[in-house]
C-alpha cells in the first residue's frame, strides 16, 4: 500500500508566516510516505525544526529535517533529468518533492492561489494519477478554503508539471525544460509476492501482454487445454479481465497474464 | 495470431535510480520557495 497524507501549508503556524511554508508542508507529506506512515507531522512543525524564520525554505533544508527524523534514504537531485522522476513515479514505490515555478499553473483548474501567485513553489508527487498522463499531486495550497480552491490531492497532467518544473526560477533564469529539482523518498518496501502455484489451462485461452497492452494467442492460436503454467495467485485486472500473472519461472508463457476463468490452480510451485 | 514480438514487461520495478545523471548544481543554488501573497490566501 502507498502511505499518503495530504498536509496543507496554511495551518495557523505562529512560528513563521504560513505563506512561506509550502516546502515544509510537502516535507510533512514526504516524511509520512518515507516512514511508511510512522511520522505524521505538520507544515508548522517542520518549519520549526528548520529554525529558519526568513522567507521560504529549500530542499537542502528538508534533507536536514529528514535526516534528523531518522530518514536517510532520500535523494536530492539538483537537478534530475525528467526521466528519473518519471521512472520513479511509474514504479509506484517513490514519492517526491517537486520544485516548480507556479506561473504556468496559475489560472488553470489546478490553481490553489486564484491567479495571485506566480513564484517558486513546491509540490509533493504521490504517484501516478487515475487518468493516464497525470500524476497524483499534493499542492499544499489545496485546502478548499474558498469555493474555487482545490481540496486535497489532485490529478495534474504530467506535461504541465514538466513545464512548471523546467520553469523553476534559479535567480533570474529558468532551470530549463526537461530538468527538475526533486527530493525522492526512499523506495517503498517491496510487498510480499503472492504464492506461486501450478496451474492448468482448462479452456482455450489468450493471454495478456502487459508490454504492448494487447491480448495475444487468439482464435486458432489459443493456448490449449492442459497446458501447464506457474501462476501467482494475486488478481490483476488486465484488458478489463481478472487475471493471474504467469510467473517468470513458468515453463510456458512467463510474464503474461492469463484470465482466471481459463485456468485451474493446483499445488504450490 | 503468433507470439507477440514485443516481450512483456516485468512488473517488478528497479530499486536503484541514477546516483548522478546530470552535473549537480551547487547546494547554494537551491532556491527557497517564494512567499504566497496575502490576497491569494
Amino acid at each position: 500500500m502507498v502511505y499518503e497524507l495530504f498536509v496543507k501549508q496554511l495551518d495557523g503556524c505562529t512560528y513563521h508566516a504560513q505563506g512561506d511554508n509550502c516546502t515544509c508542508a510537502c516535507e510533512a507529506m514526504w516524511l509520512f510516505r518515507a516512514s511508511q506512515g510512522k511520522i505524521k507531522t505538520t507544515s508548522c512543525a517542520v518549519r520549526t525544526k528548520t529554525q529558519d524564520r526568513v522567507d521560504g525554505t529549500n530542499l537542502g533544508q528538508m534533507e536536514i529535517v529528514s535526516l534528523a527524523a531518522g530518514i536517510d534514504g532520500g535523494r536530492v537531485y539538483r537537478p534530475a533529468g525528467w526521466d528519473t522522476l518519471t521512472t520513479a513515479i511509474a514504479s509506484r514505490r517513490y514519492g517526491s518533492h517537486l520544485n516548480i515555478r507556479y506561473r504556468k499553473l496559475s489560472g488553470t483548474r489546478y490553481d490553489c492561489f486564484h491567479g495571485a501567485f506566480k513564484g517558486n513553489h513546491d509540490l509533493f508527487i504521490s504517484g501516478p494519477g487515475r487518468l493516464s498522463g497525470t500524476w497524483r499531486v499534493g499542492d499544499p495550497g489545496a485546502d478548499g478554503r474558498r469555493e474555487t480552491t482545490p481540496d486535497g490531492f489532485q490529478d495534474i497532467p504530467v506535461s504541465l508539471l514538466k513545464a512548471c518544473a523546467g520553469d523553476l526560477d534559479l535567480g533570474g533564469h529558468p532551470l530549463g525544460f526537461g530538468r527538475a529539482y526533486i527530493y525522492l523518498t526512499p523506495p517503498d518496501p517491496r510487498t510480499t509476492a503472492s504464492p506461486k502455484v501450478h496451474a492448468t489451462v482448462i479452456h482455450p485461452t489468450s493471454v495478456w501482454n502487459d508490454g504492448t497492452k494487447r491480448w495475444v494467442y487468439g482464435g486458432a492460436n489459443a493456448i490449449k487445454i492442459g497446458t501447464p503454467l506457474i501462476c501467482r495467485t494475486a488478481t490483476y485486472v488486465k484488458g478489463n479481465v481478472a487475471c493471474y500473472p504467469i510467473d517468470p519461472s513458468s515453463p510456458n508463457y512467463p510474464r503474461y497474464f492469463v484470465p482466471k476463468v481459463n485456468v485451474k490452480l493446483g499445488a504450490a510451485a | 495470431m503468433t507470439e507477440d514480438p514485443n516481450p512483456p514487461v516485468d512488473d517488478e520495478p528497479a530499486d536503484t535510480l541514477p546516483e548522478v545523471e546530470l552535473p549537480q548544481n551547487d547546494p547554494a543554488d537551491d532556491p527557497k520557495n517564494d512567499t504566497i501573497p496575502e490576497d491569494a490566501l
